[in-house]
């Protein structure tokens, strides 16, 4: 183990106290007790350390979240229902996260179910076209916000911002030896982190969890990559809606969640409009956007003169978020599991300490430079 | 939990309180029933008239709506679902009396004027919805045909103080909720004034705008106050909800027709009715339509371990745990949050004037699989073809 200590400086008061280690394999554990909660909430995160897929093979990442979630025995989601819990699964451009919450007792259940996760995989030809029949099912779902945020990040970060849902039709030719080849490099410790959070003893936790993944092996390069700075403000558009994209630096910049509580205010004053962020510490897109064709400039036009109000609202509700993710099992493990590989001061405390230093003022700013990119015409 | 109840004496609200130790923020809903029966015209009136609701009241302008109603960090929800309509207002603690008088004020003098009906009117009919919302929410509606004066009337129809539910969440003060709520919530003197008229013109054969169909089973609505409807509320778990169900096994990993598969328990004045969707844009109609077969055959395979997965599932929902739950209180998923838990009991309340129990009995795998075989022979099927 390289790394062990614990996180006093993450007592928010006296009941909660987190531990973090670092394995020798290069896997991240993390467990924070967080009283006040009979619930226990698991994530495990496989962060994109190395360059993003290439095209040719666009979608291999989602492909593979989507055969993992069945476990290594393909009874996961048998079993852990039966603890009342639900795998929830998601690929984004940083990461593939999965996710699952139980009454904190049954921690030591979960762990035994959730490690089918991290244990090898092999897939059949029969599973891997399913799947993939299954994944253009996905596709054709797909919902006009997120086909507009993917749009934002093309236009903000270039082609190489490749879309992490991925193109179906790449996929279609794919071997099953292939994509347990994929399984196998996307499942690195090196990539690995799992947070748990709620009301367990962390160093137990992390104890057990030590014994699960601690014997696995790297498998993939080193080579650290990270995303450049994106093209400031963008105005999307599509049959289906209108948006503002805006580029911001890493979650936990004060840049990022003014352009969040920014969002956030003009979805609390706007009928219908909805204000999306993934929370990563790369460089980002926030997204505001309303569903009925053409209104955009109508509706943030009608905010003119109200920016003050707009950017109360919005960092109210931003400081409420915080509070709620820093305080809520599933949301707060969520984060950590995705935030803490790249982010390793990332810590609950920060998190609250970063939303209180936002000021009304940077907030207002970022509400008329996104009520200024909405009269732009579309790109 | 601390639940409690109390129906008014004679005719005014029905109140459901749902205090929490420590909480820093109070909720307070209020359920106005839609009327009985209504028109394709009215609905699309009902939803005009929740949308046109934020436009303000004599005492609150729009502006003083939101800024008053948000200050917990939680803007003001107006929510309109077929048969009913949800007005929430979220306020930090000690701010109980002003979410009260801002519920008042929205349920008795709301502004209504033409151009903000009209305004309304026209972000709605060129609201776009996916082939999902579409298939749950079934709002394909004529809104055209929304006038000021069907709106105005509607509001005057429905919301009558007497048939409100009104829940108080949270940090609730040390009152009497349902005489503060008969204090503020007056039964009116007059008579409900007369609706305007019916418009039973037949609605265009619907369709999706993209590549997916959506089918749907219907099953018989379910009373989820009474403990009788145990052994049916857990086979709609066992059919529908989570990975582990019979859908998600059969439709998605069996055959991969779908991605999203799953049942829906959807409010309405009858009960909580089950809802079996999927969509999927490669099987044909009347492929789709077999799924009623499929479903059936997978359910002689159910044993103890089918039983124990829909219990725990079911469990998790009402503790409000379970992320794919089936309930459909409103627009967003329903959640952990107080403000779902309000949502709930309000609802039971509004259906039932009582609380949702309905896992209290013990089931076998025999008494599942006949419930479930009952409910699927008896569903009423239904599909929404892509274009």
């Amino acid at each position: 183990m390289t790394t062990s200590f614990l996180l006093g400086a993450l007592l928010l008061r006296q009941d909660r106290v987190a531990v973090k280690e670092v394995l020798s394999n290069g896997a991240t554990l993390y467990a924070q007790r967080l009283s006040g909660t009979s619930e226990v909430a698991f994530a495990i995160s496989f962060v994109q350390r190395n360059n993003p897929e290439p095209p040719e093979t666009h979608g291999l990442r989602h492909l593979a979240e989507h055969l993992l979630a069945k476990g290594s025995k393909r009874d996961i989601d048998q079993r852990l229902e039966s603890l009342g819990s639900v795998l929830l699964a998601e690929t984004s451009r940083d990461f593939v996260t999965f996710r699952a919450t139980l009454p904190s007792s049954r921690w030591p259940d979960a762990l035994a179910v959730l490690k089918s996760l991290i244990d090898p995989v092999e897939v059949t030809e029969t599973e891997l076209n399913n799947e993939v029949k299954v994944l253009n099912e996905e596709l054709a779902l797909r919902s006009w916000a997120v086909r507009l945020v993917s749009d934002g990040w093309r236009r903000t970060y270039g082609a190489d911002a490749l879309d992490p849902f991925g193109d179906p039709a790449k996929l279609s030719g794919l071997t099953a030896a292939q994509v347990s080849q994929a399984l196998t490099s996307l499942r690195d410790p090196r990539s690995l982190c799992i947070a748990v959070v709620g009301d367990v003893d962390p160093e137990a936790v992390v104890r057990r969890l030590t014994e699960l993944v601690g014997t696995q092996s790297p498998t993939q390069s080193t080579d650290e990559w990270d995303r450049q700075p994106g093209n400031g403000t963008v105005r999307v558009g599509s049959a289906d809606g209108e948006g503002v994209c805006v580029s911001v630096p890493g979650f936990m910049s004060s840049e990022a969640l003014a352009n969040l509580a920014a969002a956030f205010g003009f979805r609390a004053w706007t009928a219908g409009a909805v204000a999306l962020y993934t929370p990563s510490a790369r460089p980002g897109v926030v997204t505001l956007a309303v569903k009925s064709p053409a209104s955009l400039p109508q509706s943030m036009a009608k905010l003119t003169g109200r920016e003050s109000l707009v950017a109360r609202t919005g960092l109210a509700t931003l400081r409420q978020w915080l509070r709620e993710v820093s305080n809520d099992p599933p949301k707060l493990a969520k984060l950590t599991a995705e935030l803490l590989p790249l982010y390793p001061s990332f810590d609950a405390m920060s998190l609250s300490k970063t939303g209180d230093s936002i000021s009304v003022i940077q907030v207002e700013r970022a509400v008329k430079s996104m009520i200024k990119a909405s009269t732009e015409a579309p790109q | 939990m601390t639940f409690a109840l109390s129906l008014a004496l004679i005719v005014g609200p029905k109140t459901v309180e749902l205090p929490k130790a420590g909480a820093n923020k109070v909720v307070v809903q209020v359920f106005v029933p839609a009327p009985n029966n209504m028109s394709d015209r009215e609905q699309a009136a009902w939803n005009v008239l929740a949308d046109v609701l934020y436009d303000g009241t004599a005492e609150f302008s729009r502006d003083r709506l939101a800024q008053f109603g948000s200050q917990a960090g939680v803007p003001i929800l107006i929510e309109a679902m077929p048969e009913h309509l949800r007005l929430q207002v979220v306020e930090p603690k000690g701010g109980f009396k002003v979410a009260m008088q801002i519920l008042e004020s929205l349920c008795e003098r709301a502004t209504l004027s033409d151009s903000q009906i009209a305004e309304s009117t026209r972000r709605l009919k060129t609201l776009q919805l996916s082939s999902w919302e579409q298939a749950v929410f079934d709002e394909q509606l004529p809104y055209t045909k929304v006038t000021s004066e069907v709106v105005r009337n509607l509001y005057q129809v429905a919301f009558r103080p007497e048939s409100f539910t009104i829940v108080a969440g949270g940090e609730v003060p040390d009152v009497d909720l349902a005489q503060e709520v008969s204090d503020r919530f007056k039964p009116l003197a007059s008579a409900p004034p007369r609706r305007t008229r019916f418009d039973y013109s037949p609605r265009p054969w619907a369709k999706h705008g993209d590549s997916v169909s959506t089918f749907e089973l219907r099953l018989a609505p379910l009373n989820l106050a009474s403990a009788d409807s145990t052994a049916r509320l857990l086979a709609v778990f066992a059919l529908g909800v989570g990975k582990g169900s019979a859908m998600h096994r059969v439709l998605r990993e069996g055959k991969g027709w779908s991605y999203r598969q799953e049942a829906v328990l959807w409010p309405s004045k009858a009960g909580w009715i089950p809802r079996l969707l999927f969509a999927s844009t490669q099987v044909s109609l009347e492929e789709g339509l077999t799924a009623r077969e499929l479903l059936s055959s997978d359910v002689d395979t159910w044993t103890a371990e089918t039983v124990a997965r829909a219990r725990s599932m079911a469990e998790a929902t009402f503790a409000g745990t379970n992320p794919l739950s089936p309930l459909t209180t409103g627009r967003d998923p329903f959640g952990s949050e107080l403000e779902d838990e309000c949502a709930l009991y309000g609802l039971s309340m509004m259906m039932y004037g009582a609380s949702p129990k309905a896992i209290d009995q013990a089931v076998s795998v025999d008494e599942l699989k006949a419930a479930a075989k009952d409910l699927l022979e008896h569903a009423g099927a239904s599909v929404i073809p892509r274009s």
